[in-house]
């Protein structure tokens, strides 16, 4: 294991412990964030071993964990978010994705490619939902925005699947190119991207374990 | 060929860098969004402070104004009716017609007196009637005292829709300003005017002859709660207050609110 993935790891981990934490104070809904990070701390072990021991195939798992990792981020908008019209479309988006991924799993990618359309499908909806969590932040405790754990949360999936979405959506296309090139861009991008995504959910979570009062509209 | 792959993933790359330059700007803008609700939530809190305390004010005025006049002016009247109908000999009679006259008259007077003081109760209750009408009253009551002279001139020609929070705390000013006058000024003239400007602006004019101060070169412990007060009242409800005065030159204060 590399420094670098290491230090990814350990950022999961820390994130994955404040979840627990924050948890356990009463926040409910942060039950969805221990979920995911669990789950992803165990996809990134997967996808490790499966790398190091050249297992072909890139294992149900990836599957898995991006329907649960749709799921788990829909379900914490849903409870943070006051908005009822919104919370419908996020609920209703729920079975809908998970039907989507079923068929492009049959009809598309066979367990043999990397689900790039789902993760990209994600990326689009929780991108909408959290912008617009963005915009409904409570400002009734007129404390600073920073102060806001919903609002680290928010920036890091923005910032994540915000910014990986070009790049994935087009990495078939440049996986035919030039695979080993297409390899180190994405590194390049989602390394980044990813360190910025758990330090901003750990930042979101320190705020909300801070100050117990925050409510989101 | 090595050109058009490369080519191709620098456009994908300036691409990518684009997105998050976008995603930075809707970072920005709810921040930017967040901020703007936060200061209007503020404002709106203070505005319901600031009224909530105008209410409490104008009540406690009032009931100061009623035990004062209670004790200076109708106590008055009713112990001196108590001593004329005390000094009443029966054998005199012209003269025990005359005192019980006097002390009828007396009677009259504390009626007609509390009569006036339970208009006065009713006084916090005048801003349902309009602006211009508590005013009125206000000075009415002013002019009663005998000390000062008073011209005033109130405007009718308010708007249709009127504004009774706003109504409540220009009240409230004027009444602040009035206590000002009454402890401070020495004044023996006062000019009170209330017009309605076009452009939906209201205009309140107090000038007085009095004593004056030197406001520039007033410390912020000298200027006290009631300057302070009105300034910051008047900044509440979106208006201005201009205050000109000097040693000796009286005070002009005009307050302008944009109404309703």
């Amino acid at each position: 294991m590399s420094y670098s993935n290491g230090f990814y790891f350990i950022l999961i981990a820390i994130a994955a412990v404040l979840s627990i934490i924050s948890y356990r104070q009463g926040y409910n809904k942060t039950i969805f964030i221990v979920v995911v990070l669990i789950a992803t701390l165990l996809d990134e072990i997967t996808q490790m071993i499966i790398v190091q021991y050249k297992i072909k195939g890139y294992g149900f798992t990836t599957y898995i964990f991006n329907v649960l990792e749709y799921c788990m981020y829909a379900m914490y908008y849903i409870k943070t978010c006051g908005t009822d019209h919104f919370k419908f479309w996020a609920r209703f988006s729920i079975p809908l994705f998970i039907l989507f991924c079923i068929v492009t799993f049959f009809l598309k990618y066979h367990f043999n490619k990397y689900p790039v359309l789902n993760i990209n499908v994600e990326g689009a909806l929780l991108f909408i939902f959290y912008t617009h969590l963005l915009f409904c932040l409570d400002e009734g405790e007129k404390k600073s925005i920073y102060e806001h754990g919903d609002f680290w949360i928010s920036i890091g999936v923005l910032v994540f699947f915000g910014g990986i979405f070009v790049y994935l959506g087009l990495f078939p296309i440049l996986m035919n190119l030039d695979i080993k090139q297409a390899f180190q861009k994405y590194r390049l991008i989602a390394y980044p991207l990813n360190i910025l995504f758990y330090s901003s959910i750990i930042i979101g979570l320190l705020c909300l374990i801070r100050n117990k009062k925050y409510l989101t509209r | 060929m090595l050109d058009t792959k490369q080519e191709i993933f620098n456009t994908v790359e300036l691409i990518s860098i684009f997105f998050i330059i976008l995603i930075a700007i809707i970072i920005i803008t709810a921040i930017l969004y967040y901020n703007r609700k936060r200061l209007h939530r503020i404002e709106v809190s203070n505005f319901q402070n600031i009224l909530i305390q105008s209410q409490l004010e104008v009540q406690e005025q009032t009931m100061q104004t009623i035990g004062a006049d209670l004790h200076d002016n109708i106590g008055q009247l009713l112990s001196l009716t108590s001593l004329t109908l005390n000094s009443v000999e029966l054998d005199n009679l012209e003269k025990a017609q005359q005192k019980i006259d006097a002390a009828i008259d007396l009677t009259l007077r504390s009626i007609k007196e509390m009569r006036l003081l339970g208009k006065l109760l009713q006084g916090d209750q005048l801003i349902t009637l309009g602006l211009p009408e508590a005013i009125r009253h206000e000075v009415n009551w002013l002019e009663r005292s005998g000390k000062y002279q008073i011209t005033h001139g109130v405007t009718d020609e308010m708007p249709a829709s009127s504004n009774p929070d706003k109504d409540l705390i220009v009240f409230r000013i004027l009444q602040e300003i009035l206590n000002n006058i009454i402890k401070h000024s020495q004044a023996s003239c006062l000019d009170i005017t209330l017009e309605y400007l076009p452009g939906n602006t209201l205009q309140l004019h107090i000038a007085d002859d009095g004593v004056g101060f030197d406001l520039e070169n007033m410390t912020a412990g000298q200027r006290g709660m009631g300057l302070q007060n009105i300034q910051k009242r008047t900044t509440i409800i979106g208006g201005a207050v201009q205050i000109k005065s000097a040693p000796g030159e009286g005070t002009h204060i005009t307050l302008i609110i944009p109404y309703p």
